[in-house]
């Protein structure tokens, strides 16, 4: 099931009335109940794994935090009578208790995520003489993500573990996240979860236009753009080298926007019209000037759970710390001081690119992510030793346009490993880049592509609108300075359906493509 | 350790930020997650002072003042 059937629309609107009726303590039963609906409906075989992970972490969490709560009444009580060593001994041995049931808990939610995700891959990597075809839960990466974060949180004490088991139960499962995120935080996204919000028309304007915005990109850019990029990219790859690589990854680069960011739009406000407010997953990545700012910037979520829970954790654990303190001692500030931190860089973006799917190609994107930030930091010095001799370059409006362009087009390369089948297959587009010169032929081809004249005058056009739209964000978001009366709500939302409806790829025979990150 | 010697490594990073008055520097994007290791590890090398993951969070990175006070609280602990 995905935001674009029309179960999901009867679905949202069912819950919508529900929602509203309930008095407000129970509202978020409702919701509750909607998430195992729409599970349900997504594939019933999907419930058992998903029920797994919720009670698991639950109970685990629970534990955790009564062993923490133990802990603290425990040094309030003995603070005097007892000494610091005796204090420190039962600390270490409640945290060795604390450890343990963490990882039991951690190696049944990874081991399920590894174990359905990961194991036909491996047979067929291995050459094993069997093969696996086991169901893979509709976002099963995201919510166990999501539930581990929530885990990782409690053990570290940030916050009480939720003692509500429905409660729980609705932050692991709400239904507009499972598809393809945005990864939430507990303690950000209860605060609007459990609210029950009262009823309120321009909210409702608000969610309405955030899911119309989506799905004009997804059915007019995204899925236009599918059958092109189904032959760039396809069985016939070999036939599309040189030009028709670049007019490739620029167009991939593009539907790649259109159908995550129109996703989580649609996911947000899904979330908006139940007063629930979900994390932002962009803010404008092909605006960046850097690989390490584009990061921080696509796929927010993701990236920041990378960060906490995995890069952070690396860099400042005791092995990690005495390796670099033994490395700068010997070499001082070098190159080969950082070792550390580039090691702690490559394990990230290796376990990022394994997190998106199981093959090579997926390990290979991330590595290239690590490398490239890796040389980008080591070269950074050169970087501002040039700067500093031309300081006024920084200043300028076309220097600024330099840097945006050389970051997407380096993204779009780096991405070339979502496009092609095997490393040899990258590397046959990639080197034709720089060996087959055949713009004219491409250019001339494109109606070849299956795409009419007006259907590329129509994704340009909607492209060139959500620049428009990213481009004024820059002064404040578009809704706080366009859409705030609510005619001009209802207007915006009402012209945005008519646009899905009269630009969209749909209509007989047309069947909604599945969102792209929705496979990961 | 004191307040000018964290100035100090945070200059070092960053030598046009003026960090004693710079606020946001984790919200605005001043300070990376390259930045944060690099303070976390000269922290541990130079003055013995361990920050845990728990710690890494933005409200103690936002400002010179407030990691500062994170510090003085590992200390006396």
């Amino acid at each position: 099931m995905t935001f674009l059937s029309s179960g999901f629309l009867l679905l949202v609107g069912a819950l919508l009335i529900t929602y509203y009726v309930l008095p407000k303590r129970f509202r978020y039963l409702a919701l509750l109940a909607g998430s195992v609906v729409f599970y349900a409906l997504a594939g019933r075989a999907y419930l058992p794994f998903l029920t797994i992970t919720v009670v698991t972490i639950y109970g685990a969490a629970r534990l955790l935090g009564r062993s923490l709560e133990k802990q603290k009444a425990y040094v309030a009580a003995h603070k005097t009578e007892l000494t610091k060593e005796a204090l420190g001994a039962y600390k270490k041995g409640e945290g060795r208790r604390r450890t343990a049931i963490f990882l039991v808990c951690l190696l049944i939610n990874l081991g399920l995520l590894g174990a359905l995700k990961y194991t036909g891959f491996l047979l067929s990597a291995f050459r094993a003489p069997w093969e696996v075809h086991w169901v893979l839960p509709l976002g099963i990466s995201f919510y166990t993500f999501q539930s581990v974060g929530y885990l990782i949180d409690v053990k570290r004490g940030k916050y009480p573990p939720e003692k509500n088991f429905l409660r729980y139960a609705l932050f692991a499962s709400f239904f507009p996240q499972m598809i393809q995120g945005p990864i939430s935080r507990y303690d950000m996204l209860s605060k609007t979860l459990y609210e029950g919000a009262d009823f309120d028309m321009d909210r409702l304007g608000r969610g309405l236009v955030r899911i119309a915005w989506g799905a004009a990109k997804k059915l007019i850019v995204a899925d236009r753009l599918a059958p092109a990029l189904g032959l760039l990219f396809g069985a016939e790859a070999g036939n599309y080298r040189g030009s028709w690589v670049f007019l490739g990854m620029v167009l991939y680069a593009l539907r790649l926007y259109a159908d995550f960011t129109g996703g989580i739009d649609m996911a947000l406000g899904v979330g908006e019209l139940f007063g629930v407010i979900l994390p932002e997953n962009f803010d404008r990545p092909y605006l960046s000037k850097n690989i390490e700012e584009y990061w921080t910037r696509w796929h927010m979520t993701m990236g920041g759970w990378f960060r906490d829970y995995v890069f952070y954790p690396l860099n400042v654990s005791k092995p990690f710390l005495k390796w670099t303190k033994r490395l700068r001692t010997k070499f001082g500030d070098s190159f080969l001081s950082r070792l550390p931190l580039y090691t702690a860089t490559l394990i990230t973006w290796l376990a990022t690119g394994v997190w998106h799917g199981a093959g090579w190609n997926y390990a290979l994107w991330g590595l290239t992510n690590g490398v490239v930030i890796i040389l980008s930091l080591t070269l950074k010095p050169l970087y501002d030793r040039f700067h500093r001799r031309f300081p006024s370059l920084k200043e300028k409006k076309a220097y600024g346009a330099f840097e945006i362009l050389r970051t997407f087009l380096l993204m779009c390369l780096i991405r070339l490993w979502d496009c092609y089948q095997g490393p040899g297959g990258v590397w046959r587009a990639f080197s034709s880049l720089f060996t087959v010169f055949n713009g004219d032929a491409a250019l001339s081809g494109l109606d070849a592509l299956g795409l009419s004249l007006s259907a590329w005058v129509i994704v340009l056009c909607m492209a060139a609108l959500m620049l428009f739209v990213s481009l004024q964000k820059g002064d404040g978001s578009f809704r706080t300075r366009y859409l705030n009366t609510p005619a001009r709500l209802w207007t915006i939302a009402g012209l945005l359906l008519l646009l899905c409806l009269l630009l969209g790829a749909y209509g007989p025979g047309y069947t909604a493509s599945d969102f792209i990150y929705g496979q990961f | 350790m004191t307040f000018a010697q964290l100035l100090d490594i945070l200059r070092d990073l960053h030598p046009d930020i003026d960090f004693e008055t710079a606020e946001g520097l984790i919200d605005h994007k001043v300070l990376t997650s390259f930045d944060v290791v690099s303070i976390v590890a000269e922290l541990s090398e130079t003055y013995d002072v361990e920050l845990g993951a728990v710690d890494i969070v933005p409200e103690n990175f936002n400002s010179a003042r407030a990691l500062f006070a994170l510090i003085q609280r590992i200390e006396n602990e």
